[in-house]
C-alpha cells in the first residue's frame, strides 16, 4: 500500500476534531512570569523583615536577647522562611513544568518534523511504505502535532487539576505569613523609634529650640545697637552651640524619616505581596475552569498584580543596594 | 495635654494588651504608643512617661516576634505538605512535557497510537457518513501510521 496524498478533506477533519475536543493548550507565559514575581517577593519578604530584627536587642519572656545571641528569633524567623522558600522552590518548579507543557505544545510542528525524519529512517524498510515522500511526511508532521497538542492539554488538565489545592493551601499560608512579617517589621521599627530615635530627638530639640529662640532675640538686639557688643558676644555664643546640635539633630531626623518610611514601604510591600498571591491563587484556579469549560484562562488581574510586587521587589533591591553602598 | 491624661492614656493602652492578641492587634497597641510619644509636649515634666514607653516597647516587639514565631509555626505543616505535593506534580508534569520533546521512543510509540485512535474514528466517521473518499484516505492514514509503529522499539 502507497502513502496517502495530503488531501486537504484529511487535514480540515483532523482540525476539524482538535477544535471540537477543545483541546488548544494555554500560553502559560503570563503564569509562569507571575510565579516568578511572586517567588521573589517571598525572598524579598523574608529578608525585609528578619535583617531589621536581627539587628535589635529583643525581650522575650522577659529576658532581653542581644543581636547575634544563638537564641535570637531572628535565627528562628529565618529558619521558618527558609521553610517558605522550599515552597516558593516548588512553586517555581511546577510552573516552569506547565511552561514546558506549553512549549512543547507551541512548538509541537518543529518536534513533530524532528521525529519524522526518525520514522522516515525506521520506516525505510517497510515494504509498500512511502514516507520518504513530502506530502506522506507532511501528513505524518500533521498527524503527530494534533497528537502532541491533545496530549499536552490533556497532561496540562491532569497537572492543573492535580495542583490546585495545593496551591489554594500554599497561597492561604503565604498570605498569613506575609500579615505576620508586616506586623514584625512594623513592631521592630516602631521599637526603634520608641526606644532610641525619637527619645533621642526630642532631647536634641529641647535644646536645639531654645538656642534658636535666644539667637533670634539677640540678633534682635543688635539689629537695634550694633554696638552691643554683649549681645554679639551671646549671639557668637549661640551660633557655635547651634552648629553643635545641627548635626545631631538632622542625624536623627534623617533616621526618624528612614524608620518611618521603612514602616510606610513595609506596609506597601506586604499589601502588594498579599495581593498577588491571592490574584495567582485565583488564576490558578480560573486556570482548571478553564480546562473544565474549554475557554482560554484570563490572566490579566495576575499580571498586572505580579508587575506591582516586582516593582516593589525592584525598589526593595535598589535600596538595599544603596544601603549596602553608604 | 497634661501629664494626668499622658498617664491616663499611657495606662489604658498598656493594659489593652491581654493574652491571645494576634501580632497584628499588638502592633495596634504598639502604633497607639508611639502615637502618644509624638503627642507628648517636650518637657522634662512628660520624660517619665517618654521612659515608661521606652520600657514597654521591648518587650511588645517581644511579644509581637514570639506571636509572629508562632504563627508561622503553626502553618509550617500545611506548608510543606502543600509543597509535597506540587513537587510531586511538577514532577509528573516534567516528565510530561520531556516526553512531548520526543526525547523518549515511548513517546513516539504513545503519539503514534494517539494519532492511530484520532485517524481511525475518523475513518469510522466518514463511512459512517457515506464518505468514501475520506474513508479511503484515513484508512491508508491508518496502516501506514500501524506500519510505523511496528517498527518502534520501546523500552
Amino acid at each position: 500500500m502507497h502513502a496517502a496524498p495530503l488531501t486537504p478533506r484529511l487535514l480540515v477533519g483532523f482540525a476539524f476534531a482538535l477544535l471540537l475536543a477543545g483541546c488548544q493548550t494555554p500560553d502559560l507565559k503570563p503564569f509562569a512570569d507571575a510565579s516568578g514575581a511572586l517567588v521573589s517577593g517571598i525572598n524579598q519578604g523574608g529578608d525585609m523583615a528578619i535583617a531589621p530584627l536581627a539587628g535589635q536587642a529583643v525581650m522575650i519572656n522577659g529576658v532581653l536577647v542581644e543581636p547575634g545571641a544563638p537564641d535570637h528569633p531572628a535565627a528562628k524567623l529565618g529558619a521558618l522562611w527558609t521553610e517558605r522558600r522550599a515552597a516558593a522552590d516548588a512553586l517555581l518548579a511546577y510552573s516552569e513544568s506547565l511552561a514546558a507543557i506549553s512549549d512543547a505544545a507551541a512548538n509541537r510542528k518543529a518536534n513533530a518534523s524532528t521525529l519524522v525524519d526518525s520514522v522516515r529512517h525506521l520506516a525505510a524498510a517497510v515494504p509498500g511504505v512511502n514516507v520518504s515522500s513530502n506530502a506522506a511526511g507532511d501528513l505524518v508532521v500533521f498527524v503527530l502535532g494534533a497528537g502532541i497538542e491533545v496530549k499536552a492539554w490533556h497532561d496540562m488538565d491532569a497537572a492543573v487539576n492535580s495542583a490546585d489545592p495545593a496551591i489554594q493551601a500554599i497561597a492561604g499560608v503565604l498570605k498569613q505569613d506575609f500579615a505576620a512579617l508586616a506586623a514584625e517589621l512594623e513592631s521592630v521599627s516602631l521599637n526603634q523609634l520608641m526606644t532610641a530615635t525619637t527619645p533621642a530627638l526630642r532631647e536634641v530639640e529641647r535644646l536645639y529650640a531654645p538656642v534658636r529662640e535666644k539667637q533670634k532675640a539677640q540678633r534682635l538686639l543688635l539689629a537695634n545697637d550694633l554696638s552691643n557688643v554683649s549681645a554679639a558676644a551671646e549671639l557668637l555664643r549661640l551660633d557655635s552651640l547651634r552648629a553643635g546640635l545641627e548635626p545631631d539633630l538632622t542625624a536623627l531626623q534623617a533616621e526618624k524619616r528612614r524608620l518611618e518610611d521603612t514602616r510606610a514601604a513595609g506596609r506597601d510591600f506586604y499589601a502588594a505581596a498579599g495581593g498577588a498571591i491571592d490574584a495567582w491563587a485565583a488564576a490558578h484556579h480560573d486556570l482548571v475552569s478553564s480546562f473544565e469549560e474549554h475557554r482560554g484562562p484570563n490572566l490579566k488581574l495576575l499580571a498586572a498584580r505580579a508587575q506591582e510586587l516586582n516593582a516593589l521587589v525592584k525598589e526593595f533591591r535598589s535600596e538595599r543596594t544603596a544601603e549596602a553602598a553608604r | 495635654m497634661t501629664f494626668q491624661e499622658a498617664q491616663a492614656r499611657f495606662a489604658a493602652i498598656v493594659q489593652s494588651v491581654g493574652p491571645g492578641l494576634s501580632p497584628t492587634q499588638l502592633v495596634q497597641v504598639q502604633s497607639q504608643l508611639n502615637d502618644l510619644l509624638e503627642a507628648l509636649p517636650n518637657t522634662a515634666e512628660f520624660d517619665p512617661i517618654v521612659e515608661a514607653i521606652q520600657a514597654v516597647s521591648p518587650r511588645l516587639t517581644g511579644q509581637v516576634t514570639q506571636a509572629v514565631l508562632d504563627d508561622l509555626a503553626s502553618r509550617s505543616a500545611a506548608l510543606a505538605a502543600g509543597a509535597a505535593l506540587l513537587d510531586e506534580t511538577a514532577s509528573k508534569a516534567s516528565t510530561d512535557a520531556r516526553l512531548l520533546q520526543f526525547d523518549k521512543p515511548q513517546l513516539v510509540a504513545a503519539v503514534l497510537a494517539k494519532a492511530v485512535d484520532v485517524a481511525q474514528g475518523l475513518c469510522d466517521e466518514a463511512r459512517a457518513k457515506g464518505l468514501s473518499d475520506v474513508a479511503k484516505d484515513t484508512e491508508t492514514l491508518v496502516v501506514l501510521l500501524k506500519q510505523m509503529q511496528s517498527k518502534i522499539k520501546v523500552g
